[in-house]
């Protein structure tokens, strides 16, 4: 497996308080990779860094190859990299079908192009019916999936997913999971950060836990979470 | 020749520090720019000249006067027009920053048009704090009235930082702007501090008009200038930041007295955009900006 | 709940055939008038709303659609209109060239004070127009040797009777608005939006958005320019009071009150506060006390405007068809 993402002493200081300190990690084609750590910890930011809206204070990120450290962040998501926020970032004075072309134009498709790939992801996430219906209108959880589906109007190389599956409908969260293990079935890579355990026990086959900026953990997630230092950053250490 | 430029230029900064400090903190809690900060300094040189001319009321009581006036008008601005978009948008910043454009720089022509019909178009000179012959302190001539104004301006301006550096007032201020959500779940009163922060500005910005008033005489268009420095001094110094104001007031004063020696007098009001420019090339956060978590 | 306070501010439509026919409609519609025997004083009045239009309907492009906010339409229109009379008065240059020279160098400035601001969140963009806005006014003000002061540079007329003025802006507003619904009909009008609605949002997904933010500025700064040339031929004077500060807020009102984002607005705004600005002149002058009010009000309780409000109704209706996954009527959009 030849690495897609390779991140080496990533750092990050806000004021006296280092949120970053010095992460590193790699992640090969076609993984599921769920990023754990209490809240905090650091995960946003590393998330941020990597999409290029936060400029590292140190430390390097590679996307196949290729620096992309320093580069802006429309650049990053046209290269592969593209992110979805843990707060919604739609455009809701633009209809569902606007929302999605923008970004399908943006990664450089053509209006047929990107008409037909819209429908389909609107097909899949089951969420057709409200192809010309402003996206304000839409319930909180019909939101996270219009931005989930903004991301894959052209196939990245690795989706950044920040919380996607917070305060949605269980059945909505189902819809999206499905797409997430097909997806990744196909060789879709992906990162997920996620504070709902049994969805990244399900999903994620390994797992990074991050505790303080720093990485605790990282390998297969069943031997992560039976890490007592895990257990620790996420319990308290007066557990057990 | 030089050295008397400095001085004045030292001077007229201190002025400009006074406005563009109010201006920085409104910045700092409520993250917009006050377009109608210019019409707060006019407020103020008017209640200062009118109610010495018109109305007989001395100086120790029209001074004063005049810096609640600019309050109150920083007051009733922030909790008619500012506060209660805020209330209804929460967290959510879309259509707040536009919304704050909009509404202040209608107000700031609601304000001169206002004046204008009120007192007309013409400018009134404001009366001299004391009179007297002119002193020579180091080789310059200074008026016993430029020195009491400065005194005045400099005594507002470096309370105002001592309070907002040493007093649970300032520490409420520095909290909010530093994390508005933050300083809310902590028990500080973020609608409270806001209010008291428009009301310093304005209060700020209408001393620096009456104080002013003397040697620039107020005309209902008369904060323009005043105001463009202040914007351009807090670019210079750091949005939100106060000492960045004082600073950059005190740099935007000294070059402009040696643009108008060295360059030319007539365009001394525009050395401001040119550093405005240069500024917004090399240093785009300001002398003292901090990076701020974006997302 | 966030879906039912965002329905109470359901959203305008950006543009659509059915608003640009209205708007070419209103121009054909004030086309005759002169041969109808409009009086030459209301052709003045109808000349410069459609100026004011010309200005609104830019300003709009950056406010409205981009959510950019600018303080110089009318310190750009004063330099296009400086530019085509300091042309004619020291070079002897044609109107012809003059007025797009106007319009150029106003893009060029444009472009470059987009590229000083843009690249920067926060509020740049305001304070720098602003400053450029009320400098330029000064130095036309104060370089008494070349610009003549208030007194103002004389240029020479286009043509010779008013009548054809007023077909000119006729065509000029005409084509703009033509121009725009096209512009919006493009990827480009739906990057622009983007940035309005969620700037970081557009660039997390690949739109460059520093460069669509510089583009709609420098276009902008370049029609109001080639605005204010035109308008200078007209009045056949250029002085400083094109760039005043009250122009910019005037603009501004008209926006507001048409209607921010959408493309009728600016035209039915320009058209309301000038022709209502001749009654309030008339009345002593209260048009610079009423219009901010206006503005104020309408920021707070009528976000959307005349012709959003308007649309809205449409939109409510077509809302519920495309919730219960109906066709939507075409008000709704045009891309």
């Amino acid at each position: 497996m030849s690495d897609l993402i390779v991140v080496e002493d990533l750092t990050k200081r806000f004021g006296s308080l280092v949120a970053v300190d010095g992460v590193s990690f790699t992640i090969g084609e076609g993984e599921l990779v769920g990023f754990l750590g209490p809240n905090g910890s650091g995960k946003t930011t590393v998330l941020n860094m990597m999409s290029g809206l936060l400029r590292p204070d140190a430390g390097r990120i590679s996307l196949s190859g290729a620096n992309v450290g320093g580069m802006t962040a429309d650049r990053i998501a046209r290269a592969g990299m593209i992110r979805m926020f843990q707060l919604t970032r739609i455009y809701p004075e633009m209809t569902v079908i606007e929302n999605l072309l923008t970004a399908g134009f943006a990664l450089g498709l053509d209006k047929r192009q990107a008409t037909e790939r819209a429908d389909e992801l609107l097909a899949d996430l089951k969420i057709l019916a409200y192809r010309e219906a402003f996206a304000s209108d839409l319930s909180g959880g019909q939101q996270k999936l219009l931005e989930f589906a903004c991301c894959f109007m052209k196939a990245p190389k690795i989706a950044l997913l920040d919380e996607p599956f917070a305060a949605i409908h269980p059945t909505m969260r189902q819809t999206l999971a499905d797409y997430v293990r097909g997806t990744n079935a196909a060789g879709q890579a992906y990162i997920l950060v996620s504070h709902d355990m049994p969805i990244v026990i399900d999903l994620c086959p390994r797992a990074i836990c991050l505790a303080a900026g720093s990485v605790l953990a990282d390998g297969p997630t069943d031997e992560v979470l039976r890490e007592p230092a895990v257990i620790e950053a996420y319990l308290g250490p007066n557990h057990s | 020749m030089l050295s008397s430029m400095l001085v004045s230029g030292l001077i007229t900064g201190t002025f400009y520090a006074l406005m563009a400090l109010g201006l920085t903190m409104i910045f700092g809690v409520l993250r917009i720019v006050n377009f109608a900060h210019g019409e707060f300094y006019m407020i103020g040189g008017f209640a200062y000249v009118l109610l010495y001319h018109s109305l007989g009321v001395p100086i120790v009581a029209a001074l004063p006067a005049a810096v609640v006036a600019g309050a109150a008008l920083g007051w009733v601005v922030e909790r008619l027009l500012i506060r209660p978009v805020y209330a209804e948008m929460g967290a959510r910043q879309q259509g707040r920053d536009e919304y704050a454009i909009i509404v202040t720089f209608a107000l700031s022509i609601l304000l001169i048009a206002a004046m204008t019909k009120i007192v007309g178009p013409w400018s009134l000179q404001g009366p001299r704090l004391i009179d007297g012959p002119p002193l020579l302190i180091a080789g310059i001539r200074v008026s016993p009235h430029q020195l009491a104004a400065l005194g005045i301006a400099l005594f507002f301006l470096l309370g105002t930082l001592y309070l907002l550096n040493y007093s649970l007032w300032g520490r409420q201020i520095r909290a909010v702007a530093q994390n508005r959500s933050a300083a809310a779940v902590m028990g500080v009163d973020v609608g409270k501090v806001s209010t008291i922060v428009f009301a310093t500005a304005g209060g700020l910005a209408a001393l620096a008009g009456a104080l002013l008033s003397n040697m620039i005489s107020p005309s209902p268009d008369v904060g323009a200038f005043p105001a463009i420095k202040s914007y351009v001094i807090i670019v210079l110094g750091g949005l939100g930041s106060p000492l960045g104001a004082l600073i950059g007031g005190l740099l935007l004063g000294v070059i402009e007295n040696l643009g108008a020696i060295y360059i030319s007098f007539s365009y001394r009001d525009t050395y401001g955009l040119v550093l405005l420019v240069v500024i917004l090339l090399v240093r785009p956060n300001g002398l003292f900006g901090e990076m701020r978590r974006e997302v | 709940m966030a879906a039912r306070v965002s329905s109470l501010r359901r959203p305008a439509a950006p543009t659509s055939r059915t608003q640009l026919a209205i708007a070419l409609l209103m121009l054909a519609a004030l086309a005759p008038l002169p041969t109808l025997g409009l009086e030459i004083y209301w052709q003045g009045v109808v000349i410069t709303s459609l100026y004011y239009a010309m200005l609104a309907t830019n300003w709009n492009l950056l406010a409205g659609y981009t959510g950019l906010f600018s303080l110089a339409p009318a310190g750009f229109a004063m330099l296009g209109a400086y530019v085509t009379a300091l042309l004619w008065t020291y070079a002897g240059v044609s109107p012809l060239i003059g007025i797009p020279s106007g319009a150029i160098v106003c893009a060029v400035v444009g472009l470059i004070i987009g590229i000083l601001t843009l690249r920067l969140s926060g509020p740049y963009l305001a304070l720098t127009t602003l400053a450029l806005a009320e400098i330029l006014r000064v130095i036309a003000l104060n370089s008494f040797d070349i610009t003549r002061g208030e007194i103002g540079l004389e240029v020479p007329a286009l043509f010779s009777h008013q009548s054809s003025y007023y077909y000119m802006f006729i065509v000029a507003v005409g084509c703009l608005l033509i121009g725009l619904h096209w512009l919006l009909g493009k990827p480009c009008g739906l990057y622009l939006r983007a940035i309005r609605n969620d700037e970081t949002g557009a660039r997390a997904r690949g739109v460059r958005t520093v460069f669509w933010k510089v583009f709609a500025f420098t276009i902008s700064s370049g029609f109001c320019g080639l605005a204010g040339a035109l308008f200078a031929h007209y009045v056949i004077i250029v002085s400083p009071s094109i760039g005043h500060l009250l122009v910019t807020g005037l603009v501004m009102s008209m926006v507001v009150l048409g209607g921010m984002g959408t493309l009728l607005g600016p035209l039915v705004g320009a058209l309301l506060v000038n022709v209502s600005s001749e009654y309030l002149r008339a009345a002593g002058d209260y048009q610079h006390i009423v219009f901010p009010i206006i503005v104020i009000v309408f920021a707070r309780f009528c976000r959307e405007g005349l012709v959003g409000r308007i649309a809205m109704m449409f939109n409510a209706r077509a809302g519920v068809n495309a919730a219960r996954g109906s066709r939507t009527t075409e008000v709704l959009a045009s891309s």
